[in-house]
């Protein structure tokens, strides 16, 4: 029986100063479980542990927590200083909508409403305009004007959105303080106060505003504000895969819009009789534009 | 109505009160930022600044997929966002995590794409190098059946062209030799 004991003992528990001297199987098994449910419940413990600190502590990689960041970069006080100008250059345009289908993934716009597309505009040798813009150019133009039976004398895309205007008409016209021009010059919509009652949409001489199907409240192209307190510049002019559209700080001279804007190049604006004050300016545009 | 007061003392603490109802009930219901720069709530202008971007950038590309970006640069396409073709950073990757597949589109989804910038069609300025896709696969004596990808590499699209075209002056000049 000793022997067996000797036997079970060295089979079992192999540290001699934990099993008892006596051993009685019940006790030794009982005392085995005891430790390895303490060893377990320890490995989960701190499994779990490093488990839920992973999902605590932030796990960005130093390059996408700086890109994809919600965080504005650019204070509001440093975003005052700067002159922001919207630069389209008509000649520049291929009318491939690229900016379109950036813009309604950026702002999460629904379909069939538009902040941002293109127009297509065709003069025929009478002087005849016709223009036309397909679901806003969103698709890209991919259908010849055959329909016009004499000759093209000109032919051009002009993308249109927000003119950021410095003395906005849909501002004036808001009777809740909804929409309104920020300090840096943006003219934004606040739509937790918005009351959808769309005089806004009715004052834009640009057409760029309109009803949020979702969110039901005033909408229009920011020029991406989220982004431009980023240091990003927007969706649209990063999509353009010809630069047509320039955006920049006019009062860095180094930035492609200054070099324009003090260049030779006629500028236009839209509708300039409104006296809206656009600073979204066009280059090339032609007279039937404006 | 036996009242202490006069009437035009009734009036005007009636006037009084109103006064101080407008001036709380404004107190109360305007938000705390109101009027900070304007009349609109001034923490907007943060709010709509810390909205989540969804596109990237290049440089976002570049930091995984260095092999691509480098045939990228050099060629005709290097002013190209890489997102216009594969959409928004955002739907692949949040933070440091993989999210979703980017569209590596091919044949003749990849042509659709192609067009929607070379098509020839009417408004594009002439400068920019537009094809009817129908009418260059019978120029260059291709099958119809063909998509661009099947000779144009999408990041380099002049590269294969580039070989197709000293092949052709080789051959010239063989043929030349032989006469």
């Amino acid at each position: 029986m000793t022997t067996m004991n000797d036997f079970m003992r060295k089979l079992i528990v192999s540290d001699d100063t934990i099993a008892p001297k006596e051993p009685q199987y019940r006790h030794i098994e009982q005392e085995m479980i005891d430790r390895d449910r303490r060893g377990f419940i320890d490995k989960i413990m701190s499994g779990a542990l490093g488990g839920s600190l992973m999902l605590v502590v932030p796990m960005h990689s130093e390059l996408f927590g700086e890109l994809l960041s919600e965080e504005p970069t650019i204070s509001l006080d440093e975003s005052k200083k700067k002159q922001y100008c919207f630069i389209v250059d008509v000649t520049g345009c291929i009318g491939c909508g690229a900016c379109c289908v950036a813009d309604r993934k950026e702002n999460n716009v629904p379909e069939g409403q538009y902040r941002t597309w293109v127009e297509r505009y065709v003069i025929d040798m009478l002087g005849e305009v016709y223009v036309d813009s397909p679901n806003g150019g969103e698709d890209g133009y991919s259908e010849s004007r055959d329909d016009i039976t004499n000759e093209i004398k000109d032919s051009y895309f002009v993308p249109k959105l927000c003119n950021m205007c410095d003395e906005p008409s849909c501002v004036q016209v808001c009777p809740v303080g909804a929409t309104f021009k920020s300090p840096d010059g943006f003219v934004l919509v606040d739509n937790t106060h918005c009351v959808a009652c769309s005089y806004c949409v009715q004052a834009c001489p640009y057409g760029v505003r309109f009803i949020n199907e979702q969110t039901k409240t005033a909408d229009k192209c920011t020029w991406c504000y989220h982004r431009v307190r980023k240091g990003k510049e927007p969706a649209c002019v990063a999509a353009c895969p010809t630069g047509a559209r320039k955006f920049g700080d006019l009062n860095d001279p180094e930035s492609e819009v200054a070099k324009i804007y003090h260049s030779k190049a006629l500028l236009s604006v839209l509708k300039k009789e409104q006296g809206n004050d656009p600073r979204l300016y066009y280059i090339g545009a032609g007279q039937e534009v404006i | 109505m036996n009242s202490p007061y006069s009437f035009s003392t009734r009036l005007f603490l009636l006037f009084i009160a109103i006064l101080l109802l407008i001036y709380f009930a404004r107190i109360f219901s305007l938000p705390e930022s109101w009027g900070d720069y304007g009349y609109y709530r001034g923490d907007y202008i943060d709010e709509e600044a810390s909205k989540a971007m969804v596109y990237g950038g290049n440089d976002t590309c570049q930091s995984c997929h260095e092999e691509v970006y480098t045939i990228k640069k050099e060629g005709a396409h290097k002013k190209l966002s890489c997102e216009l073709c594969h959409g928004p950073v955002g739907e692949h990757v949040e933070g440091k995590r993989y999210i979703g597949e980017l569209s590596v589109e091919r044949g003749t989804k990849q042509t659709k794409m192609c067009l929607r910038c070379h098509q020839e069609v009417t408004g594009r300025p002439e400068t920019f190098p537009m094809v009817d896709a129908k009418q260059h696969l019978e120029d260059e004596k291709v099958d119809a059946s063909n998509a661009c990808g099947s000779c144009h590499t999408v990041h380099e699209p002049l590269e294969t062209m580039r070989y197709v075209k000293r092949l052709r002056t080789l051959r010239e000049g063989l043929d030349d030799d032989d006469e």
